[in-house]
């Protein structure tokens, strides 16, 4: 058997690309044959992928297994409702169109297509969300119940602790201000400006000493706006943002950061919370889409943006060590669900139900086969 | 509002008294939180007027140079066809979002300039200056503290005294306790100071202070008004900050309102040459600032401080005389 991966994009930092790559060499440690294929994708993607045509020829083998990564409308979903393999569809989760509005009409049309997409996807063997509330929309979308399950993201934290920080940058970070970090994408959805407005009544109202770094790639049209807003509110001294940054400066930021904010309302995983649980960084996220579910009952949820409020909350945070420990430790426990091992023996499951006895055998005699020839 | 802390609902009762307490103290005054309401779609729309007007200045510019670039210049704000317009703006959106977020279009780095500028000054703190220099609010601090001691308690509460009863703004903080005696005796409104430290010692006793290098900016923002504009350490501001200061003040002041600007040394002596470092701005520069703005310039000693009293008046403003054309000092 072997196992194909279809994605829409590969390229480096992107949650889905790291989701597939991790698959794709876990397939491979265990002796199957893996491909990977993408619509696009850069030079780091070229590495471990082939053009998403290159999949054609095998579209009608049917004892093969073709994993489709769906996180925004692609044309290589054709490939998927047409190919004779056995087919496990991972959905991502689509960003409700209507938070590109103005801002980015292209994204907001794929987004828009993606979802009008999905019901057109169920007929396949499995149907997986990476998280529960992504598996609830594909039941919504009319997939069978008895056809979905969750298979949780596999967060890329090895690739950070081997790589070393950004040393001055952390230098300039821990000159005794308080940090706020915000890390992903600076697109609407993530509500940015919320964490600006909950900086602006830290900052003028608890501790003038602190910054706010923001990390991730921008959508122009929407940083735009945020640059104008921060200028508004004063704080273009304070508030830096960084744009897309190297695994050295991110795992920087980290280690620099005191709190981690996400005001993001629409999430359907949402990485960057489990990275500040392994660096021990407090979170304090608004309880929207997945974010309840990734944090699990760790590290401070709130369900309304009462900023003030919030900004009291950091202030007391600022001066209570033991309440700070105990939310540290609560995140570090609920980390353990997400190690490597805990994915590892998921994704056996689901690979098992596909595999007949041997194949990954196989596949290892005929990679032998290949080396020795 | 419901908070969990570690999945357990916390009891925020507590928190919120406190930060009801921070706004009454004034530290998040009704213009600010209004801000708080603001969508980023709201500022969207005032970005893309900007850029609205920086292409139609490049399409002119090309125009005027022979290259004739889409749409044609009949859209000038005056007899300008609405229908035209409206396309010209969706192509305008398109041309510009795929330009700045995809690349491929020719004027992608007039567009991406001007888009970029504002990331450029926010990475240029953190990456852009050496080793070690401290950032710009410390800098100030120190070299403040160097230029003009703390000061003392008899200057303090005669400045307090000399504010009494009255709504206060202070620009630049002279001590915690300062503010705390003017908070007793009179209405402080707002303290701003371009030091961090400062701003949190402030801010610890729940006192109305903010932090940042725009005072003129922060007034605005505050929407706060005041009958004493208290400008304790000039020195902590740029010329053009201090002019922009004052035109602040002259415009929201009530009549018979007043500023006063407490005096630096006679002679920039003894500044710590470096980047960054603050001069005192002479007596006469001062005056002659506070008169352009229209105020009745005069003299006045607080304890052992000097300062310059400049009084609102209520009629016509004297414009005629620029900042430093006049000799010796004020008065």
């Amino acid at each position: 058997m072997v196992i194909h991966q279809l994605v829409a994009r590969l390229d480096p930092g992107d949650a889905i690309s790291n989701q597939a790559l991790s698959m794709h060499e876990l397939f491979r440690s265990w002796g199957f044959e893996s491909r990977l294929y993408a619509f696009d994708m850069d030079d780091y993607g070229k590495r471990f992928a082939e053009f998403d045509t290159e999949y054609r020829k095998f579209m009608h083998r049917e004892e093969d297994l073709l994993i489709y990564h769906f996180g925004i409308y692609c044309d290589n979903h054709r490939y998927f409702l047409e190919s004779k393999n056995r087919k496990v569809l991972i959905y991502h989760n689509i960003t409700p169109p209507e938070f590109y509005e103005t801002f980015y009409p292209e994204a907001e049309r794929l987004c828009r297509m993606g979802r009008e997409l999905m019901p057109r996807l169920k007929d396949c063997d499995l149907a997986l969300g990476d998280s529960d509330y992504n598996r609830r929309e594909l039941v919504e979308a009319g997939f069978p119940e008895e056809k979905t399950g969750v298979l949780p993201i596999n967060p890329p934290l090895d690739k950070l602790d081997n790589v070393e920080e950004d040393r001055p940058f952390l230098r300039r970070l821990e000159d005794g201000k308080t940090n706020l970090l915000f890390v992903g994408r600076v697109v609407p959805n993530k509500r940015v400006e919320d964490v600006i407005k909950l900086f602006a009544c830290y900052r003028y109202g608890v501790n003038a000493r602190s910054r706010l770094v923001i990390a991730g790639i921008h959508l122009a049209t929407y940083q735009s706006a945020l640059l104008s807003f921060t200028d508004r509110l004063g704080l273009l001294d304070a508030v830096h943002f960084l744009g897309k940054v190297s695994d050295s400066t991110l795992k920087a930021c980290y280690l620099g950061a005191h709190y981690y904010i996400s005001m993001s309302e629409h999430e359907g995983f949402c990485v960057p919370l489990l990275e500040a649980f392994h660096f021990g960084v407090p979170v304090l996220a608004f309880a929207a889409g997945a974010v309840p579910e990734t944090m699990g009952g760790a590290g401070i949820l709130f369900v309304e943006k009462d900023y003030p409020l919030l900004a009291e909350l950091l202030g007391r945070l600022d001066r209570d060590r033991l309440m700070r420990e105990r939310i540290v430790s609560a995140q570090y426990r609920r980390l353990e669900e997400f190690r490597t091992q805990v994915f590892a023996a998921r994704l056996r499951e689901v690979i098992d139900r596909f595999a007949s006895p041997g194949a990954a055998g196989a596949a290892t005699a005929r990679d032998s086969e290949e080396r020795s020839a | 509002m419901t908070i969990y802390v570690n999945g357990r609902e916390l009891d925020e009762h507590g928190l919120a008294g406190k930060s009801e307490a921070r706004r009454r103290a004034g530290l998040y005054p009704e213009g600010f939180l209004r801000l708080l309401g603001r969508s980023a779609r709201d500022e969207l729309s005032d970005s893309h007027c900007a850029m609205v007007e920086e292409v139609k200045e490049l399409n002119r510019a090309l125009y005027e140079s022979g290259a004739n670039l889409e749409p044609p210049p009949d859209l000038a704000r005056e007899g300008e066809r609405k229908g035209r317009l409206e396309s010209f703006l969706r192509r305008l959106q398109t041309r510009f979002i795929r330009a700045v977020c995809e690349g491929y279009v020719q004027q992608q780095q007039f567009f991406n300039s001007y888009f970029s500028k504002g990331l450029i000054l926010c990475f240029l703190q953190v990456y852009g200056r050496e080793e070690e220099t401290p950032l710009e609010g410390d800098e100030r601090l120190d070299s403040r503290a160097f230029l003009n001691p703390p000061w003392g308690r008899d200057t303090e509460e005669e400045v307090a005294e000399a504010c009494a009863g009255v709504d206060c703004l202070v620009l630049g903080i002279p001590s915690v306790d300062f503010l705390e005696t003017l908070r007793e005796r009179a209405n402080l409104v707002l303290a701003l100071d371009a030091s961090e430290e400062a701003v949190a010692r402030a801010q610890a006793r729940m006192l109305p202070a903010w932090c940042g290098t725009r005072f003129s900016h922060l007034l605005e923002l505050s929407g706060r008004g005041a009958e004493v504009c208290l400008v304790a350490r000039p020195e902590s501001l740029g010329a053009r900050e201090l002019e922009e200061v004052l035109g602040w003040a002259a415009a929201h002041l009530p009549n018979k309102g007043r500023v006063l600007v407490a005096r630096g040394p006679s002679k920039a002596y003894g500044v710590v040459e470096r980047e960054g470092a603050a001069r005192p701005h002479p007596p006469a520069f001062l005056a002659a600032l506070l008169r352009r703005h229209g105020f009745e310039v005069g003299e006045l000693r607080l304890g052992s401080v000097d300062f310059l009293e400049g009084l609102k008046r209520g009629g016509e403003e004297d414009r005629s005389s620029p900042p430093g054309s006049e000799g010796g000092e004020a008065g």
